[in-house]
């Protein structure tokens, strides 16, 4: 009788359970500055634990352009919240088009994106767009403004490749971009 | 009590000049425009407002006479002469130096952009310097800028004196101020300052001249604010960034901005592709109309008609969305050039194909006269009023109601049907469908797109049935998924439009989505 009325509550507890599951593992992959996910979440949802990719799409890095410099001149806390704005900008505007996308940041201001479903082209164009789209927009940090903009490389990637070779052939990409 | 404006509109021209805590008038100041149209504030002998009036009529009087040739005397104002006024102590020293104006803005850039050091510009910008060269006359306007300079000056040295520079770092200060423009003084400080100490000398400024008593007669004194833009640059400093800042400032109604000028030279170089893309555009006619269907409730399958959206194309071969370019062609003023080329593009896919279409104008294009009088011509010459929808963009920014509305009697005249864009988002708006002879409200897609909300979809529900009532036909847009296309059909719209149904593409990908029978002429 006694072990009956346990299982009963186990089973009313699952949900609960489930949804405190789902937020413990929201912010443990939770980027502690930005609305991205944070490195964590790559190695542990998006590799294998051979550090190999465990679906395919495009893989598009993204670098602030004299993100160094603004953070000497000002400090962390305004840089930070640059890097915030700027991912809320990236989220907004693959949001708006309708993108099947996920966004890290990787290291300070270095921003992976995945995306799907579309092919290399288009995800070219759109990260063109946004790149442009960005010189006109003005990031407000109380009385301050940046007019800020990115460099980025894309890369095709597919199930079992090696990661860091995909981000050594990015990084070597985003040196010859770099504006 | 000094000068109190009379709001009523019957004495426009005509303030209080003085008003005694028994209520008693001293006289009256009248403002109007000179022959030469230049503004005049005089004041006259009068007991009430509207002897004060009567002044007024006749001063305006002689000068029409006098514009009309006829010898009329015209007593120039007085200038309130002989004032002490209470100019802040000024300190000499080798270290800063108050250049007089004299000089255009680029001169002044050039100056600044020669300096080879690490340096700060700010813009200082005297709010509402029109009212007090129109109120008390261009003199005191610029007894006013001389007092600020003087105020400015003594600020920073005071904060030197201080230590407030050496606790920072900075051993020796050098600035130079110049008055640049008739409200705008530049402060040019030849140092690498701290931003949070930079912001401190703002803030001391801004309280300085907020609170200084500017004289504008012996007895009466007046407050006035300033604005700040300033921008931080190593070597070549430019002005340009200190313009940006105070525009933002302003618009900001923000008494100071910074621009940041660290990614200067990479956001320039993108900019410079922007416009080199919209040159581009223009001289070989590469616009791109992208289409995207707007579907009858009823039959999701075929468009009942399509939407075209003006898209470009940059060297490289992307395709690039308004969102790049369309503020920036209308800062560099080639937005009616595209519209122009758009318009051309769209009928001659409507006179190839029988097809509807809506085509986007936004309140600056309404305000092109002659871009108005091109499309009347082109939608005649062509013959395809009766499938064409004009859908009028950023209605929050209609300002003449009856212009609009005589375009819009223009377009119905041609068989075409207006459409309201965004309706329901920021301040738009019902009264602007009483107002407008509209036939279609497109719905705003931030409502759309939150239907699945109770409250969103309580106003969506209502928004509907007011443009029922009014016998307007409702569009909603960004029906992304199936849930929020059978939420919008559950609350009536009447059409829809969104990626869920079809994204946007070019003509040709169009027809074959839609399998559209081909070139009717051909």
């Amino acid at each position: 009788m006694h072990s009956e009325k346990n299982e009963v509550k186990t089973i009313t507890e699952i949900p609960n359970l489930q949804s405190k599951m789902k937020l413990l593992r929201q912010n443990l992959f939770s980027d502690d500055i930005s609305k991205s996910k944070n490195r964590l979440w790559v190695f542990k949802d998006k590799l294998s634990v051979h550090d190999t990719f465990n679906d395919f799409g495009y893989l598009v890095s993204i670098k602030i352009s004299e993100y160094t410099a603004i953070l000497n001149e000002y400090d962390s806390n305004v840089a930070n919240k640059l890097l915030k704005l700027v991912s809320d900008y990236i989220i907004e505007y693959m949001d708006e088009n309708h993108l099947n996308f996920e966004i890290v940041r990787y290291s300070e201001d270095n921003f992976l994106i995945f995306v799907h479903e579309l092919n290399e082209e288009e995800v070219e164009e759109h990260i063109v767009n946004m790149q442009k789209s960005m010189s006109n927009y003005r990031f407000k940090h109380r009385h301050k403004v940046f007019n800020l903009t990115f460099y980025f490389g894309v890369m095709q990637y597919i199930k079992n490749e090696s990661f860091s070779s995909v981000l050594d052939q990015l990084d070597e990409k985003l040196f010859l971009n770099k504006l | 009590m000094p000068i109190r404006a009379i709001n009523d509109k019957h004495y426009k021209g005509v303030s209080e000049l003085y008003r005694k805590s028994d209520g008693e008038v001293t006289g009256y100041y009248v403002t109007y425009r000179d022959t030469d149209g230049k503004p005049i504030k005089r004041r006259v002998d009068a007991l009430n407002r509207d002897e004060a009036l009567q002044e007024l009529v006749s001063i305006k009087k002689d000068i029409d006479l006098e514009k009309k040739g006829n010898t009329v005397s015209i007593t120039l104002p007085e200038t309130i002469k002989d004032i002490k006024i209470e100019k802040p102590q000024r300190v000499k020293t080798e270290k800063s130096t108050i250049v007089s104006s004299g000089k255009t803005m680029q001169e002044y850039q050039e100056i600044i952009s020669a300096y080879d050091g690490v340096a700060v510009v700010t813009l200082i910008d005297i709010v509402a310097f029109d009212d007090i060269n129109i109120f008390y006359g261009y003199e005191t306007g610029m007894r006013i800028v001389d007092t600020m300079k003087s105020l400015i000056d003594d600020t920073l040295k005071e904060m030197r004196v201080s230590g407030l520079f050496s606790k920072y770092g900075v051993e020796s200060f050098f600035y130079e101020l110049y008055h640049v423009y008739a409200d705008k003084l530049c402060l040019f400080i030849k140092n690498d300052f701290n931003h949070r100490l930079l912001d401190m000398i703002v803030k001391a400024l801004l309280s300085k001249i907020s609170n200084y008593p500017f004289p504008i007669s012996e007895e009466n004194h007046i407050h006035i604010n300033a604005t700040f833009g300033a921008t931080k640059a190593e070597g070549s400093v430019s002005l340009i960034y200190a313009e940006k800042a105070l525009y933002e400032a302003k618009k900001l109604q923000n008494p100071y901005i910074f621009h940041d000028s660290y990614s200067k030279n990479e956001n320039d170089y993108i900019v410079n592709k922007v416009y080199e893309t919209l040159i581009n555009n223009i001289k070989e006619e590469t616009v791109l109309p992208y289409y995207q269907g707007i579907f009858a409730t009823e039959d999701c399958t075929v468009p009942y008609k399509f939407e075209s959206l003006m898209r470009l194309v940059d060297r490289e071969g992307h395709v690039l969305s308004p969102v790049v370019f369309m503020d920036k062609s209308k800062e560099y003023r080639l937005y009616t050039q595209l519209m122009s080329q758009m318009m051309d593009k769209v009928f001659d896919v409507m006179i190839k194909h029988d097809v509807k279409m809506s085509l986007n104008l936004s309140y600056k294009d309404i305000n092109h006269t002659e871009l108005c009088k091109q499309l009347i011509r082109k939608i005649k010459k062509a013959k395809i009023g009766d499938r064409l929808t004009v859908e009028i963009v950023e209605s929050e920014q209609i300002q003449d109601i009856e212009m609009v509305n005589e375009l819009i009697f223009s377009l119905k005249k041609c068989g075409v049907t207006i459409a309201l864009d965004d309706f329901g988002s920021g301040f738009s708006n019902f009264d602007m469908i009483a107002d407008l002879d509209v036939d279609y409200v497109k719905l705003d897609g931030s409502l759309v797109s939150n239907i699945h909300d109770t409250k969103y979809k309580i106003i969506l529900e209502n928004m509907v049935k007011i443009c029922k009532d009014l016998g307007i036909h409702t569009i909603a847009e960004f029906i992304s998924d199936e849930s929020i296309m059978d939420a919008a059909k559950s609350i009536g719209v009447d059409f829809l439009q969104g990626y869920h149904l079809h994204q946007p593409q070019d003509w040709d990908s169009t027809i074959k989505t839609f399998d559209i029978p081909g070139d009717k002429n051909a």
